[in-house]
């Protein structure tokens, strides 16, 4: 790193290629991109506060939807996790830098200029407002002719060019470049979920790449797949969940490996049951690619497949059963240390059981199409992604020290409980309201924006959501460091062991 | 085919709201315990072996990892109990959903086939195509007559649906009946409800039900006001009703796309 530029000058986090670097690039930016998510996510709020209001016009509450769902899954939640796997993964592999920093830069500033184009979209005489899944043919021209959508569409497909590219970076670094004698066995459980996350990746993003290209010139050339009356829709539904399911995964694993290195720095015990663990992980990356039908239950396809995919869906829960088990039980025994990461961890395990139950019901068909665009839906999927963004934020407790040398600021006064309360608060109490009275969900949309008065809205006041969203808001401000903080050494090695010393 | 639609529901015929509610209440109240059960004994083992208290790493075989090591597993007692919890939650999940899956298929099937109703084939129920559009509903009856928004049934009678779309995806469902159907543009999707007459009785005027439908897929700027109303009405009223529609023979191709000729 000799010859770059000092931290201190611009022209530094502007040519580097080094991992450590672009880790902090890719941070701070999903960082800024969870807040203009969560913006959209207030928005929504506000207009839901009163039925009557016009805050946000039919089309501009279809465009927040939108934007705030791909915001949020494709340009906070895996970057951000993908900031700490391109800082520590080449670290826990004992690895120099990922095999094509060059690529790895490139991949970055795709990221980057993706996520600027779709905000730019938004001023293209309005962006996407198709939903985030994007349902043909609602997609094409005829039914969304701003320039907006075609800018969605291709920050979407730069986006996509991207990830590509730091997939295939990642799968050539863990798979070549680990430290000698480094067997895949002995890869600490961080760099073990960003892997199979990549794989997924592989498979999955190249679908998406596959509708994104079609897509693209349906809006664009003028071609008509999307919009062929015969199969159109279908075509892009199967597509669309072909990628849709794995990336539920790609975006929750990360986290996953979060919680495993977290449970075990802060309770001094080794993960129960290691082995299985990781072959539970491999097997749902496999299985990801078998389910993805359950999305699609109400759309004509016949008794035998839709047998199938209940099974298999029935079937991927099961090793997440195993992984959850294998978290609870590491932590007997242990001398468990209730620090802020861990208590984020903790919190996160709490959310993705809650996700994991909500998920079973979808899984029985009587009851999905019921639940079929209600917010059982939505609230199931945000327990798990939630969940997801807890543990990673609990990384960034973690990592924060050793990432810019500096102390994490302390709240003082505030006990363990106090804390884990707190944090769950914000991904409980948003989403529990929503199926607290299961009738009451079953009549409730998320599209809907103007519910007419006298019909339900919600199981819980509106304003009662939109005031979570603001505490969320200050805790993603709260993580700030100490600035007279003492420098912090740690992973004293640098080179094996995904393992923080604790401080006492 | 209208003209033998006299008939009593049969005491087995149940409806799908009846069926969802039912595994609801199953899923509920086990999802409900074994949530509870996890999450307490989850709270209560990090509690007692927090730091600094009373069992938090007296273990004598206690031996945290340290900086640098490879990492490895723990196995002994707890990877039993570890495969013993995987195997109980196992157990659980799936005799849940083979359970679901028997009800699944008398939703799939419907009453009438192997029911003990009263009822000469398919030819009894009524059949009524639902075309959605941005943004709203037309039903066509087998004559070909076409409703705007408001679907018109009789009572006691299982009345099988069709639905599909004339522009973008759209789902047509009926909360409160608990059924729900795709609209897709060039596919069509089936499925069926029935109201009692038990239902019509205790609404406010006795004679007439209405139930609200909405479009449950994001489908353009008025999906939000995408609701139509299926009003369910005594049979020889429906009958009445239907009698002084109007035939309308584009109306009946389209209906006899999705139903065939004469319904199945």
């Amino acid at each position: 790193m000799a010859e770059l530029p000092p931290t201190t000058s611009v022209r530094r986090w502007l040519v580097t290629t080094n991992h450590k670097d672009i880790g902090i690039l890719y941070t701070i930016t999903a960082l800024f991109f969870l807040l203009f998510g969560g913006v959209l996510a207030l928005l929504i709020r506000v207009q839901l506060w009163d039925p009557a209001n016009q805050v946000l016009s039919g089309l501009a509450y279809n465009e927040a939807v939108t934007a705030h769902g791909l915001i949020m899954v494709f340009w906070f939640l895996s970057p951000f996790a993908f900031g700490f796997a391109n800082y520590f993964v080449p670290l826990q592999i004992g690895a120099d830098d990922l095999a094509f920093p060059r690529l790895n830069a490139l991949s970055y500033w795709m990221y980057l200029f993706s996520g600027i184009l779709l905000g730019i979209s938004f001023f293209q005489g309005g962006t996407l407002d198709a939903g985030w899944t994007m349902y043909a043919p609602l997609n094409v021209p005829m039914y969304t002719p701003s320039i907006g959508s075609t800018g969605a569409v291709l920050a979407l497909f730069m986006f996509v060019v991207g990830v590509t590219a730091s997939t295939v970076n990642f799968l050539t670094s863990i798979h070549h470049s680990r430290a000698e004698g480094m067997g895949l066995m002995d890869m600490p459980m961080f760099t073990w979920s960003i892997l199979a996350t990549v794989w997924m990746m592989l498979f999955a993003f190249a679908a998406l790449l596959a509708v994104g290209l079609i897509l693209a010139s349906d809006r664009v050339l003028g071609s008509v797949y999307f919009s062929a009356t015969e199969g159109g829709s279908l075509l892009w539904g199967h597509l669309f969940w072909f990628f849709g399911h794995p990336e539920v995964y790609i975006v929750f694993f990360p986290a996953l490996g979060v919680m495993l290195e977290l449970f075990q720095t802060f309770s001094g015990r080794r993960l129960v049951g290691r082995k299985w663990v990781i072959i539970s992980i491999c097997l749902i990356s496999v299985q990801s690619f078998l389910v993805w039908m359950h999305h699609m239950f109400l759309t004509t396809i016949n008794l035998e497949i839709k047998t199938l995919m209940m099974a298999t869906t029935i079937g991927i829960s099961l090793p997440f059963d195993l992984l959850v088990f294998a978290l609870i039980y590491t932590l007997i025994k242990g001398r468990i240390q209730f620090t802020t990461p861990f208590l984020f961890a903790f919190g996160a395990l709490l959310l993705f059981i809650l996700g994991g139950i909500t998920g079973v019901f979808l899984g029985a068909i009587v009851l999905d199409y019921e639940f079929r665009g209600t917010y059982w839906v939505v609230a199931h999927f945000h327990y798990v992604m939630f969940g997801g963004a807890t543990a990673l934020f609990g990384g960034a407790y973690y990592w924060f020290p050793k990432m810019t040398g500096k102390d994490v600021r302390r709240v003082p006064r505030k006990g363990p409980l106090r804390r884990l309360l707190h944090q769950l608060q914000h991904g409980v109490l948003l989403d529990v309201p929503r199926v607290g009275d299961p009738a009451a969900c079953l009549r409730v949309q998320p599209g809907v924006h103007d519910h007419p008065p006298g019909r339900d809205r919600g199981c819980v006041h509106p304003r009662v959501q939109l005031l979570h969203h603001v505490l969320q808001l200050r805790e993603v401000l709260r993580l700030r460091a100490r600035r007279r903080g003492q420098p912090v050494g740690l992973l004293a090695d640098g080179r094996v062991g995904g393992l923080l010393a604790p401080t006492a | 085919m209208i003209d033998s639609l006299i008939l009593q529901q049969g005491a087995d015929w149940r409806t799908q709201a009846e069926v969802f509610d039912e595994i609801f209440f199953v899923f509920l109240a086990l999802g409900t315990a074994i949530g509870i059960i996890v999450v307490a004994y989850t709270l209560w083992n990090a509690y007692k072996y927090r730091d600094g208290g009373e069992n938090g790493g007296k273990d004598e075989d206690f031996d945290a990892p340290v900086v640098g090591e490879l990492p490895t597993g723990q196995g002994g007692p707890k990877a039993k109990k570890l495969f013993l919890s995987f195997g109980l939650s196992a157990i659980v999940v799936i005799s849940l959903v083979v359970y679901a899956y028997g009800l699944l298929l008398y939703v799939e099937e419907g009453p009438g086939s192997g029911s003990e109703i009263e009822m000469e084939g398919d030819g009894d129920n009524l059949e009524v195509l639902v075309d959605g559009f941005q943004f709203g509903w037309d039903y066509t009856y087998a004559n070909g007559h076409t409703e705007t928004n408001e679907m018109i049934v009789p009572a006691d009678t299982r009345i099988d649906i069709a639905v599909t779309s004339s522009d973008v995806w759209h789902n047509f469902g009926a909360s409160e009946l608990r059924f729900k159907a795709d609209s897709i543009p060039g596919e069509t999707a089936y499925t069926w409800f029935s109201v009692s007459s038990d239902e019509l009785e205790e609404t406010e005027d006795g004679e007439r039900a209405e139930f609200i439908v909405e479009c449950f897929e994001l489908c353009g700027s008025g999906h939000s006001q995408m609701d139509g109303t299926i009003t369910v009405m005594p049979q020889d009223e429906f009958e009445e009703w239907y009698d002084d529609t109007e035939r309308d023979d584009d109306g009946v191709e389209e209906w006899e796309d999705a139903f065939g000729e004469g319904g199945e």
